[in-house]
């Protein structure tokens, strides 16, 4: 039985195109059959972050305006058998395509795939709501910062109005040493906020920067990130394993005195 | 909305974002729910004394979720034992 997931934030820039692209690269070398889709039409990244974006021939918007078959567009990475793209239109725009062809398209790919992983553009408007049409689960990536956790907040509420239940969250970008200093929000504030099932905490490492310079993914490699990015996908298939133990920092207290005696 | 002074950015942001939060999610602005805390205030302190920067709202999509620090209780319980110290200076109110 194949599960569809959706990659989502609200916010852009926080991650996740190469949160999807790491999730993929997790899961096939999991042993799993992975199709990652990219459903930012006008904006495509994906394929540059997985390094193909030189084999192009077909993509979404062909497959479902019956310009091709779908095994036509679909690429095959290259370190990874089990792994491939539908890469997206780049001379198109989100309107190009609606949430019920998607679902059609997902569903033609469940018989052939044990996961589908949609990446979905920032925003809440066409392009999102393409993206979660066909999803049983979403991922939604978000970073310690004011404004991305707020959008990932409103982009629960909207996964939670169209009926998908179960929702993880990766905390990314974490930057442990702010986080001592208490200049960061820790990734314990991030979820007593969000109140949603923590998956992974992925740190600011620039190793990830490297990885997509090449275009390879580093999920499963011998970097932090990339056992952080295994871990994720093993809590994926159901593994219970605790998140790294991210807790290095000191838990700032300011409301420890505010709860004094007035009269005394 | 608290008025303490935040020693670090981090609790600063994350106080700023709980409150935009609140404000997102019942769609009105921060002024609006400052003048709801007082008014919250202003009423139990009627009946209760309360510590008004204490105060902690909570708004989920359905539920409004007040914690409000009730200031007397502890009044009470020192007398209480200052009493049976034996070297309380006020009196006992008995019933």
């Amino acid at each position: 039985m194949s599960e569809v997931i959706v990659v989502t934030s609200g916010k852009g820039g926080v991650g996740k195109t190469t949160t999807s692209a790491n999730i993929g690269t997790g899961l096939a070398a999991l042993k799993k059959r992975v199709v990652l889709i990219d459903t930012d039409i006008g904006l495509r990244n994906l394929d540059v972050v997985m390094g193909l974006e030189n084999r192009i021939v077909y993509n979404l918007v062909d497959v479902i305006e019956g310009n091709c078959r779908y095994k036509q567009a679909l690429i095959r990475d290259r370190n990874n058998s089990e792994l491939y793209l539908m890469p997206c239109a780049q001379t198109r725009d989100k309107t190009s395509v609606s949430p019920e062809q998607i679902i059609k398209l997902v569903e033609e790919l469940k018989s052939e795939f044990d996961y589908i992983v949609i990446d979905c553009p920032a925003g809440i408007e066409q392009g999102f709501k393409n993206a979660i049409a066909a999803a049983d689960r979403a991922i939604i990536v978000t970073t310690p910062e004011v404004s991305a956790i707020r959008d990932a907040d409103r982009v629960i509420g909207l996964l939670e109005a169209h009926g998908i239940q179960k929702i993880d969250m990766i905390v990314n970008k974490v930057r442990f040493d702010m986080v001592r200093r208490g200049d960061m929000m820790s990734v314990d504030d991030v979820v007593d906020i969000l109140a949603i099932n923590l998956l992974g905490v992925i740190p600011d490492d620039e190793q990830i920067v490297i990885a997509s310079n090449k275009g390879e993914p580093l999920a499963g490699g011998t970097t932090t990130s990339g056992t952080a990015y295994l871990n994720i996908c093993k809590r994926i298939l159901g593994e219970e394993l605790p998140v790294r133990d991210y807790m290095e920092s000191v838990k700032h207290r300011p409301f420890a005195n505010l709860f004094r005696r007035k009269h005394a | 909305m608290n008025t303490i002074c935040m020693n670090s950015t981090g609790d600063y942001a994350k106080n700023r974002l709980m409150n935009i939060l609140i404000s997102d999610r019942i769609g009105c602005t921060p002024e609006i729910i400052n003048e709801l805390k007082n008014s919250i205030s202003k009423t139990l302190n009627n009946y209760l004394d309360i510590e008004p920067s204490g105060i902690d709202i909570q708004i989920n999509e359905r539920v409004l979720l007040a914690a409000v620090p009730i200031s007397n209780v502890y009044i009470k319980r020192e007398k209480e034992e200052c009493d049976s110290n034996g070297n309380g200076r006020e009196e006992v109110q008995t019933d």
